[in-house]
């Protein structure tokens, strides 16, 4: 497994977020969780993280208990996020941010220039402000930023929430060409037809609970999409 | 024609020394949103870094380029670790914290070296324009802060660190999760900031003297050039600096340090007034 949570609760101060929540990523998978606004999915990627602290439970992550590490730790461990509204740093370049993802590299411009291949529409941009981007590309940037630093899982919080849709269809073409590839992703997303088409399995989060898992096997997308349509309205 | 040349010659001397006092603070609250109400103790204690060290025979040149900046640098890395750090965020906590600091080093430094004015030779002579006489050391005052300005902006502008830096302060979570260590990139930051005070203290005591109370002549001003010049604080406190060190130089110069006094603080209200994001808050493309 390359990512093993266990019993994981987290609450924000005295209001608890997460209720010992169980989940098994499988390595070179795409899970996918889901649930209505506010059931704690946010929370959960942050808290795997670690940018927030957890009050209990295990995050074990390619065989090692990161329950404890700081989050700068656990990016060290080929853990990488890329956060609900990207977090790019606005008034730096395309070009900075990126090289912020390639800080443990020798050669961070060959880097850039190799994951650039994934995200043509970004090579032109490199002297723009990230902040000047479109939504679309900030998140196709963000996204570039942390395949920079070679991770072996990614978590990923609503990628398409908001984003036009050329840009969407190009980040699930990117999605599935890294899933094909063997990238690890945890994927947080209310999409269905996103969920459908790439995810491996998908949970379904309520009141911070892992309430049901699906696993596609060999269902087809469009069967997949209409259990997990179901499953969000039987709630 | 010597007396515009004297003008010309102090207005480049006072904007000198207000980047010099200036850039601790475009570090430790432009990048940090610290208000440190020590700066000026920093300030001292590299003064009296430079005083202490050319007593047991170093080099003044040493001492201040060196001895100065190093010895606030590991004071302030001390005082980040043990107090700083646990007000991240807290502005006003930072602001209580900071000027209980500087009351403590006043107190400490009064305490063990007596509150009297030291003075310190200073070094290369004087040359004569007209009947004006004017000391190397001004020019070299005015050389070492327009290198040490242009330093820290190429440090920030094109070193990994600075980007590190920049992230951290923009987005500090976001930093994390990208692998770098925030507490010591907080760490470095604050550090960056004391040395730079502390070369700053160093640089002006020969011309200012030394003594515990030294730094409150300099901090007020270094506030005001820092709001006035506004989020990117490198850009700011140069335009800033230049604003307002030739007002005061004429002001002096027609009337008396008073009226330059005033017509420094004039100009500061009503840039205030007038722009309260401060100068570069109007042209927020520029980051440093």
């Amino acid at each position: 497994m390359m990512l093993e949570i266990r019993n994981l609760t987290a609450a924000y101060g005295k209001v608890p977020a997460l209720f010992g929540v169980d989940l098994d990523v499988r390595k070179g998978a795409v899970h996918g969780v889901m649930g209505h606004n506010g059931m704690g999915k946010t929370t959960l990627l942050r808290t795997v993280m670690g940018i927030m602290r957890s009050s209990g439970g295990s995050i074990v992550l390619g065989g090692m208990n990161v329950s404890g590490m700081e989050a700068h730790q656990r990016a060290r461990r080929k853990l990488g996020y890329v956060p609900q509204g990207r977090e790019i740093f606005g008034p730096l370049s395309v070009r900075e941010n990126l090289e912020l993802g390639c800080l443990a590299e020798r050669n961070p411009e060959h880097r850039i220039n190799e994951v650039l291949e994934t995200f043509p529409r970004l090579k032109r941009l490199l002297d723009r402000r990230g902040g000047d981007l479109s939504g679309g590309e900030q998140q196709l940037l963000a996204l570039a930023r942390c395949l920079c630093a070679r991770p072996e899982l990614v978590l990923l919080d609503e990628p398409t929430e908001g984003i036009q849709p050329s840009i969407r269809d190009e980040i699930r073409d990117v999605l599935k060409s890294l899933a094909d590839a063997g990238l690890t992703i945890l994927l947080v997303e209310q999409n269905i037809d996103m969920l459908s088409s790439l995810c491996e399995s998908v949970s379904l989060l309520e009141r911070g609970r892992i309430v049901k898992t699906v696993h596609r096997q060999d269902r087809s997308p469009s069967v997949l999409a209409t259990e997990l349509i179901d499953l969000l309205s039987a709630l | 024609m010597n007396t515009a040349i004297i003008i010309l010659f102090n207005i480049f001397l006072g904007i000198g020394v207000l980047v010099l006092t200036t850039m601790s603070l475009a570090v430790i609250y432009g990048f940090m949103r610290i208000i440190n109400l020590a700066h000026g103790e920093f300030m001292m204690l590299g003064a009296y870094s430079v005083w202490f060290s050319t007593s047991l025979g170093v080099n003044i040149w040493i001492a201040i380029l060196i001895i100065a900046p190093l010895v606030v640098a590991i004071i302030g890395v001390i005082i980040e670790r043990t107090i700083i750090r646990f007000l991240y965020g807290r502005i006003i906590d930072t602001m209580l914290a900071t000027w209980g600091v500087s009351l403590l080093l006043i107190g400490t430094v009064t305490a063990l070296f007596g509150n009297h004015v030291r003075g310190l030779s200073t070094p290369l002579g004087s040359f004569s324009i007209g009947d004006y006489g004017v000391s190397y050391y001004s020019l070299a005052l005015v050389v070492i802060s327009f290198v040490a300005l242009f330093g820290l902006w190429a440090v920030f502008r094109f070193t990994r660190f600075g980007l590190i830096v920049r992230a951290t302060m923009l987005r500090p979570e976001m930093a994390a999760a990208l692998g770098i260590n925030r507490d010591r990139v907080y760490v470095m930051t604050f550090a960056l900031g004391a040395g730079l005070a502390g070369l700053a203290g160093g640089v002006i005591a020969p011309l200012a003297g030394v003594f515990p109370s030294m730094g409150m002549v300099y901090i007020i001003k270094a506030f005001i050039a820092v709001l006035i010049g506004g989020p990117a604080a490198i850009t700011g406190i140069t335009i800033a600096s230049s604003l307002l060190a030739p007002v005061s130089v004429v002001g002096s110069f027609l009337a008396s340090s008073v009226v330059g006094e005033i017509a420094l603080l004039t100009l500061a209200i009503v840039l205030i007034r007038l722009l309260p994001m401060g100068i570069t808050g109007r042209w927020p493309r520029l980051s440093l």
